[in-house]
């Protein structure tokens, strides 16, 4: 509550001055380096990142300009909507005004917290936790961050405090009279007590000066997520403007590139878009990378959005191809269009990254995607349905990966565990891949049952052919895995739940393609075995990050248990239809 | 049939030659941030030529003292941890009168308290410099000073070697420190 307090107290000391409109965008602020999450990367990254954490949205067109706001101008962006509160318990709880879209700005979200901050702790210490009161406690992250963002550079910005004789009205102009103020503050305490009406003028101006010096300190103190400052003195470190000055980074360096960001502040405050040009550019130009000006284009041109979008008309347009052959070398072009910019997207990230594609399971995901549209355009090029199929889950995965992300932040660090590129290269790529030809070969099973089901017949090889392609590369992934398991927790097979649900992948390809050797399973009730493995694939590939136990639970991820569940349910349902309307069709036509 | 066979086999050498140049190229890095040499070592990084005015009225440049160790401490009379050091200075100043000079900037505001202070702790040597800066323009302007004391370690190519935050965690006048001194010649 306390914290609450300085801050608000803070936000009354800073001056209100009538910004002009600077332009963010285009310019070199966008690759000025802060180290955030791990990595050194462009602020257009970290501002997409935060944008996304606190809002919940992401920034399309970059969030920049966002960002900009909220560190140079914290008046203007305390009163900006910016939080989204959709759950009506919540807005409630918060006394928030009912309102279309359901927006808040950061002054009505932290004077409705104000009064929950003992539920807020006690709720930060348990597990369990109810929809509201984990919304509850994601806004009250959101507001911290804000803050910080918000306070950033407070001891640049200019402030509504004055003190004769300061070379100026920041902070840091007036740090030089702060000391003898407070010794004077002190004196006159002693001397007077605490009741001010016994103060002299000029005795109460010395007073609220030392009280307002203390307020705008304490409102920093542990104000490190801009991390845009490297340190002269340790390798490799960058610092928040106010770890610089709190932990004794300062040197001449740090002063200079401290004076660049008041220059930027004062040039957004003044609306002079040269003087902003040209702080952005010092602050960038040493340190930028080629690697950073990749990161940036990825984030602008946004490849994977866009092979999503040429896996929509892919889909479109190889389902028009079933009525209309001509449609297909159209569909092919847009499928291999897309494969080819998803491509790119990877080898970027890669590049970006410093490492193999797959490493999270947003990362998975994306991976699967592609291996999945390629393949189609080498098995699918006579098979309309089944490259618009194909197209189509492309499409599905690109557009829901992005629930998988942690904290707003796609181009994520590994966790200290998958530390090996080897490792990352081989096991992680080939199991993958193995989970993309299993979603493949269930796709070729659901289409083989449909076009039975509609009286087509329809050759098994697709899927027969996709499946033991999925058998062997999820064979060879889960033996690699175990390999590396070895090699780094000492035991080539544990039970652990993600292994066993590997395992579980090859043990029932294994059965289906048993099943048909020994014709123990007619094609129908093969197509469905095979059909099956994406239940199978799903719980393998995502279950078992709903699992927080045994040595893959770095991976744990939480959320999705409903819409797995709805997933495998209707799954099932689907292929049971479908396997019922095959049979029915069969008997009517042996009769 | 043949075409098929032709790109799996592609994909399967691309796949090789990607993992052999991945696994060449060693772990990926779990902390992306490059770690450089520091910044003053890396570039022989030279202290800024900093404006001193000196106790007596006269004005001085840092790099006056070129040739010889300087530390740089920024300090003042109403801070305790200074007070400590500051005796501590003087002798380690004593100790090696050819080869350092103590440049001590004050950023008292009060003149009659520094004064106070000086007097009370008798004859400096020569190497010891009092410089004044109560407006902070070389303290806080050129090296970034907010907390006091502070001393940077310049050796005598004026070259930035180390920053003191604080007080050391032995004494100014230690043999050790000395020893640390005497390496930056």
């Amino acid at each position: 509550m306390m914290r609450v307090s300085i801050v608000a107290l803070f936000m009354l000391l800073l001056s209100a001055l009538p910004a002009r409109a600077v332009e963010v965008r285009g310019t070199d602020f966008a690759v000025i380096p802060v180290l955030h999450e791990g990595r050194l990367k462009p602020m257009d990254s970290f501002a997409r990142a935060l944008h996304w954490r606190i809002t919940g949205r992401q920034a399309g067109g970059g969030a920049d300009p966002w960002l900009a706001e909220i560190l140079f101008d914290p008046l203007v962006a305390a009163e900006r909507p910016q939080f989204d509160v959709r759950n009506p318990e919540l807005a409630a709880m918060l006394a928030l005004p009912q309102r279309k879209p359901p927006r808040y700005s950061f002054a009505e979200i932290s004077e409705g917290l104000r009064p929950h901050a003992a539920t807020i702790g006690a709720l930060a210490r348990q597990d369990n936790l109810s929809k509201t009161q984990e919304q509850l406690l994601a806004l009250q992250q959101a507001v911290i961050d804000y803050t910080q963002l918000m306070r950033s550079f407070s001891m640049s910005l200019p402030l509504a405090v004055v003190w004769p004789g300061a070379q100026g009205n920041t902070y840091l102009d007036m740090l030089p009279h702060a000391q003898a103020a407070r010794d004077k503050t002190a004196r006159l305490a002693r001397a007077k007590g605490s009741d001010l009406t016994k103060y002299t003028d000029e005795e109460r101006a010395t007073a609220a000066f030392s009280f307002q010096m203390d307020v705008i300190r304490e409102a920093a103190d542990g104000n490190g997520l801009l991390r845009v400052i490297p340190s002269s003195w340790e390798p490799g470190l960058w610092l928040s403007p106010w770890a610089v000055l709190q932990s004794g980074q300062g040197s001449p360096e740090s002063a200079q590139a401290m004076a660049q960001w008041q220059a930027m502040a004062r040039a957004w405050l003044d609306g002079d878009q040269g003087a902003f040009d040209r702080a952005a550019t010092a602050l960038s130009a040493p340190h930028v990378t080629p690697r950073m000006v990749m990161e940036r284009a990825y984030n602008v041109f946004s490849p994977l959005t866009l092979a999503l979008g040429l896996y929509g008309m892919a889909a479109i347009m190889a389902l028009l191809a079933a009525r209309r052959p001509r449609w297909m070398m159209a569909a092919m072009i847009a499928a291999g269009a897309g494969v080819a910019v998803h491509a790119v997207g990877m080898g970027l990230r890669i590049y970006i990254l410093e490492r193999p594609p797959v490493g999270t399971l947003y990362e998975s995901v994306l991976f699967v995607a592609l291996v999945a549209v390629a393949t189609a355009l080498i098995a699918a090029r006579r098979q309309p349905v089944l490259m618009a199929a194909a197209a189509a889950s492309g499409a599905g995965l690109l557009f829901a990966a992005p629930l998988l992300i942690r904290s707003g932040d796609a181009l994520p660090v590994l966790v200290a565990v998958l530390n090996t590129n080897f490792w990352l290269a081989t096991h992680v790529i080939i199991i993958t891949a193995g989970y993309a030809f299993s979603m493949m070969c269930a796709i070729a099973a659901h289409i083989w049952l449909g076009a039975r089901a509609m009286g087509h017949a329809q050759s098994i090889l697709p899927m027969h052919r996709l499946g033991l392609l999925a058998l062997l590369f999820t064979t060879v992934g889960t033996i690699l895995g175990g390999i590396w398991a070895d090699q780094s927790w000492g035991r080539f097979w544990g039970w652990d739940p993600k292994e066993n649900g590997a395992l579980l992948i090859v043990l029932w390809l294994v059965w289906a393609m048993h099943g048909r050797r020994a014709a123990l399973l007619s094609p129908a009730l093969y197509a469905v075995t095979l059909a099956g493995t994406s239940i199978i694939v799903a719980l393998a590939w995502f279950g078992v990050n709903l699992l927080n136990v045994g040595l893959h639970s770095y991976g744990f991820t939480s959320g999705i248990a409903a819409a797995l569940s709805a997933f495998c349910g209707i799954e099932a349902m689907v292929i049971g239809a479908l396997y019922y309307a095959a049979r029915r069709r069969e008997a009517a036509h042996e009769a | 049939m043949k075409l098929n066979i032709a790109l799996a086999a592609g994909a399967v050498l691309l796949t090789v030659a990607a993992t052999m140049m991945m696994d060449g190229a060693g772990p990926p890095k779990i902390q992306s941030v490059p770690a450089p040499a520091p910044a003053y070592e890396r570039a022989g990084q030279v202290a800024p030529d900093a404006p001193l005015t000196l106790r007596d009225g006269s004005t001085a440049q840092l790099h006056d003292y070129k040739g010889r160790v300087v530390i740089l401490n920024f300090w003042a009379s109403w801070c305790v941890p200074c007070v400590v050091e500051y005796p501590q200075m003087l002798r380690l100043a004593a100790a090696m009168p050819d080869e350092l000079v103590i440049v001590a900037v004050s950023v008292d505001e009060d003149s009659k308290a520094l004064d106070r202070f000086l007097a009370k702790n008798g004859p400096r040597p020569a190497n010891v410099i009092i410089a004044t800066d109560p407006e902070r323009k070389v303290t806080q302007g050129l090296f970034q000073t907010v907390q006091y004391p502070e001393s940077y370690l310049i050796d005598s190519a004026m070259v930035l070697r180390e920053k003191v935050v604080g007080t050391p965690p032995y004494a100014w006048d230690d043999a050790a420190m000395i020893a640390r001194l005497k390496a930056l010649r």
